[in-house]
């Protein structure tokens, strides 16, 4: 069907491609390609009613002028075999008879396309309808994704929240201190231990600086850290540092500052900070309590070198004179008092050295030399020295030596000495019958070592087995009986212990009460070299060699005075006395002298203070021997470094002394006939 | 473009690769969104980002991704979201491409800031045609390949597309032969 527009036929179909016309009768007498598509019958001229419903107006009367009447009306028909609904007007035509119903489809989802099988070329491209129905379902679609955005979101908000409860809670319950500050240090945040921690409320606290509340001493570092942290942009800082709770005192601090980056920058920094407190005053006191057990232990060291001093002034004098007294001519009972005098003295000496020996180990100050000796010959007169004592109670005392153990050995000959001595000394002490046998044997052989075991064998009373683990312990001894019977101090055993510790060796015993004990160190010692041979007996080979020799003696002790000069003037050597370190330098002033014995501890001017005028300011050579009470090494080599030749301590042996005076004045006059 | 084409990538990566190296792709291309809507528009240079990021991450060419990408286009996105439109679209792939031209003319009116591609079709026999595509966008020719395949196979018909003339200049077409086995 075309129309006349101008003077242009247009074709009808094209523009309406679901048209239709109605004559006065209300039959369709020409309908549109895409609606006979729907319903083929409309090619065949039927009635308007066999093919639509009429939905709108719903007041129409199925006659022609009715449709005239509504011809202003959208009508909405239903097509009856496929159900689609179309909207559109009725038009009357040129001639009066015929209708024309220009329309379109409706629906609201683009899927009735399909249902109706239509096609995008079954419309008009003049007709918006099916873009405006796709518009609808992008509408849709686009809704759909916004609901599974929303219910995204919502999801996403509840994990936070839950994930925000659950960091708030940590935050809050924990026993840290956790506090957030912006890069000015302002506090933005704090949890409830904060509060506690430091007393302030949360609206006391927050909106001020850390250092409002940082202790003054505190303040310096913790200014410059945080300055650092900020600048440097660094991850994490760690600082100890006190605060002033608002109570006043001081609290301990150790925290862990967290810098917060946003796009690389700091944004505010989060800190995690613990209170120290305790563990501060602990640490404090700790410090405290070693400070105060060395000042104790320093105290105990000078009481007891001051102890041994003061007790050795006068024993030199006692153990001297009594040792001249007994050569004079005396009666029985007289020689046995006074050997009873020299014998309790020489004891007393033992447990002084004993007690500072143990002082000296327990201080980590006993220094062990590491020197070439021969084993041999130390055993040898270390039995021979002990053979008096062993015959004075009947005892048999013998020695026995592994023939492959080597002559020359490296070690500490006075500490292994004085071990084995002691050993021997308790055997013979506790057996009063049968024989007492020291054993050494080869146990192995290493290329530059031999492990030896020393083997000291009784058949004394013998120890009983629950007391066997402790008598090695400072101040035990078996029994209290055996103190009161047998004497000592039960320090002996327990320096024993210690020294062999030190050589790195090992001290057991084995015993059965009755029958006797063995005692055993097994040590690894050094191969050592062959050293000179001995010295002879000087004393015996030059017994006048002090004869005429002036000898300047510096004593302030009266008694000791009298020990001295009596043995030098038995040595017939010319002495002159000097009561103290002044006199003495007035005198060396006036006189030369061939040697100085030179006391330490005097009133007006020590020892020393006279040794180093004598040295520096008369520049006078002569050899000082100190003769002090003063048994400490570390004293002695100082007087060594102030300029003394050598030391002789107190009480002194008359053979030691002179050795070390033909030493000194052999040398001398070396030197001088060398000039 | 509108984010349907990058919610359309993502379809294709996770759906064949998983979400990991989907997130992977999105790190390597220094995109901060953290997911696309299918009606907001997002820069060109958006998508192009993604292509050359998953082609690093997958170890894939670009062409080969863009071939896979116009295929899924046809068969997933163009399927969920203009599923009907499309059927209507023709009821033949001839059909369907004779009818392109219009077709694209309204989905511009859906999405009034889309600058869609435009279409010619000769009929060279029954047989054969050329489709010629036009886009103000480079680098999109295995695209359009991939949209010819994945119509094919949407109509279920056996085709061979041969690339006649590739785009040089903005007014270019890339020119396809398609045949019908």
């Amino acid at each position: 069907m075309d129309f006349i527009y101008g003077n242009d036929p247009i074709n009808v179909n094209r523009l309406f491609p679901f048209f239709f016309e109605l004559d006065q009768f209300l039959n369709i007498k020409n309908a549109g390609n895409s609606l006979q598509k729907m319903n083929p019958l409309l090619a065949h001229y039927p009635s308007f009613e066999s093919c639509f419903v009429v939905q709108r107006p719903w007041s129409l009367q199925l006659t022609f002028e009715s449709f005239l009447e509504y011809s202003s009306h959208l009508f909405i028909l239903i097509e009856k075999t496929k159900g689609l609904t179309l909207r559109g007007q009725f038009i009357q035509l040129n001639n009066n008879n015929t209708l024309l119903f220009i329309g379109t489809p409706w629906f609201i989802e683009t899927t009735e396309l399909s249902r109706y099988s239509l096609s995008l070329q079954d419309f008009s491209l003049s007709d918006s309808f099916t873009d405006m129905i796709q518009f609808l379902k992008m509408n849709e679609i686009n809704n759909a994704e916004i609901k599974s955005l929303a219910e995204s979101l919502k999801e996403q908000k509840k994990k936070l929240e839950e994930k925000e409860l659950l960091y708030r809670q940590l935050v809050e319950n924990a026993t840290d201190i956790i506090f957030r500050c912006n890069t000015q240090g302002i506090i933005t945040y704090i949890n409830s231990a904060a509060r506690e921690i430091t007393g302030y409320t949360e609206e006391e606290i927050i909106g001020k600086k850390i250092q409002d509340v940082v202790s003054p001493e505190s303040k310096e570092d913790v200014s410059k850290l945080f300055g650092e942290q900020v600048q440097k942009k660094l991850p994490k800082v760690n600082i100890e540092y006190t605060i002033i709770h608002k109570n006043g005192t001081r609290v301990w601090l150790s925290q862990n500052s967290i810098a917060i980056l946003e796009n690389n920058e700091i944004v505010g920094i989060t800190s995690i900070a613990r209170d120290v407190t305790y563990k501060k005053e602990a640490e404090k006191e700790l410090l405290l309590s070693r400070q105060k057990a060395l000042e104790l232990a320093a105290t105990k060291e000078r009481f007891l070198a001051n102890t041994s001093h003061e007790i050795r002034t006068p024993m030199n004098a006692i153990i001297g004179l009594s040792g001249l007294l007994s050569e004079t001519l005396l009666t029985e009972k007289q020689k046995e008092y006074v050997h009873s005098i020299h014998t309790s003295a020489g004891n007393l000496l033992v447990i002084i050295n004993d007690i500072l020996d143990l002082s000296k180990i327990d201080a980590g100050k006993l220094q062990l030399e590491h020197i070439d000796f021969d084993l041999k010959e130390k055993l040898s007169t270390l039995i021979r020295s002990l053979q008096i004592k062993a015959s004075e109670k009947n005892l048999i005392l013998t020695s026995s030596i592994d023939h492959r153990i080597s002559k020359y050995i490296k070690g500490d000959p006075y500490r292994l000495n004085q071990i084995l001595m002691n050993l021997l000394s308790n055997a013979i002490k506790f057996t009063d019958h049968g024989r007492v046998t020291l054993t050494a044997t080869l146990l192995k052989e290493l290329t530059s070592y031999q492990i030896i075991r020393f083997s000291i064998e009784d058949t004394g009373i013998g120890i009983s087995p629950d007391k066997l683990l402790s008598i090695f312990d400072d101040f035990t001894q078996a029994d209290t009986s055996t103190t009161r019977k047998y004497g000592g101090t039960g320090l002996g055993l327990s320096i024993c212990r210690k020294l062999s510790e030190l050589m790195e060796g090992a001290l057991e015993v084995t015993s059965t009460p009755g029958k006797g004990s063995v005692f055993s160190l097994t040590i690894t010692l050094e191969k050592g070299i062959e050293i000179a041979a001995g010295k002879e007996s000087i004393h015996e080979a030059n017994p006048d060699f002090l004869n005429e020799k002036s000898v300047l003696l510096v004593e302030d002790n009266e008694f000791n005075q009298l020990l001295a000069i009596t043995i030098l003037e038995q040595w017939n050597a010319k002495v002159t006395l000097a009561p103290d370190g002044l006199a003495a330098v007035a005198a060396v002033r006036k006189q030369e002298f061939d040697i100085i014995l030179m006391d330490i501890q005097m009133p007006v001017m020590g020892g020393i203070e006279a040794t180093e005028i004598i040295r520096k300011e008369l520049c006078v050579a002569t050899p000082i021997i100190a003769l002090t009470a003063d048994a400490i090494v570390e004293n002695i080599k100082e007087y060594l470094d102030k300029g003394m030749n050598a030391c002789v301590t107190k009480p002194f042996q008359r053979e030691n002394l002179f050795e070390v005076m033909y030493d000194l004045l052999s040398s001398t006059e070396l030197s001088k006939a060398n000039k | 473009m509108y984010g349907i084409i990058n919610k359309a990538i993502e379809g294709l990566v996770t759906e064949n690769f998983g979400s990991e190296k989907w997130d992977q792709i999105k790190v390597q291309s220094g995109i901060k969104e953290d997911r696309f809507l299918s009606n907001d528009h997002y820069e060109d240079a958006t998508t192009y980002q993604l292509i050359g990021a998953a082609s690093h991450v997958l170890g894939i060419s670009q062409n080969e991704i863009l071939l896979a990408f116009g295929k899924y286009w046809i068969l997933n996105t163009g399927h969920q979201h203009y599923g009907t439109l499309m059927h209507a679209g023709g009821t033949s792939l001839k059909e369907f491409l004779l009818n392109l031209p219009n077709f694209h003319s309204r989905v511009m009116l859906i999405y009034p800031s889309i600058t869609p591609p435009d279409f010619k079709v000769f009929t060279i026999t029954d047989k054969e045609l050329h489709l010629y595509y036009y886009s103000t966008r480079p680098g999109l020719t295995y695209f359009a390949e991939g949209l010819i395949v994945g119509l094919a196979e949407s109509f279920q018909e056996t085709i061979a597309v041969v690339l006649l003339q590739q785009r040089v200049g903005e007014r270019d077409p890339d020119i396809f032969k398609i045949s019908w086995v």
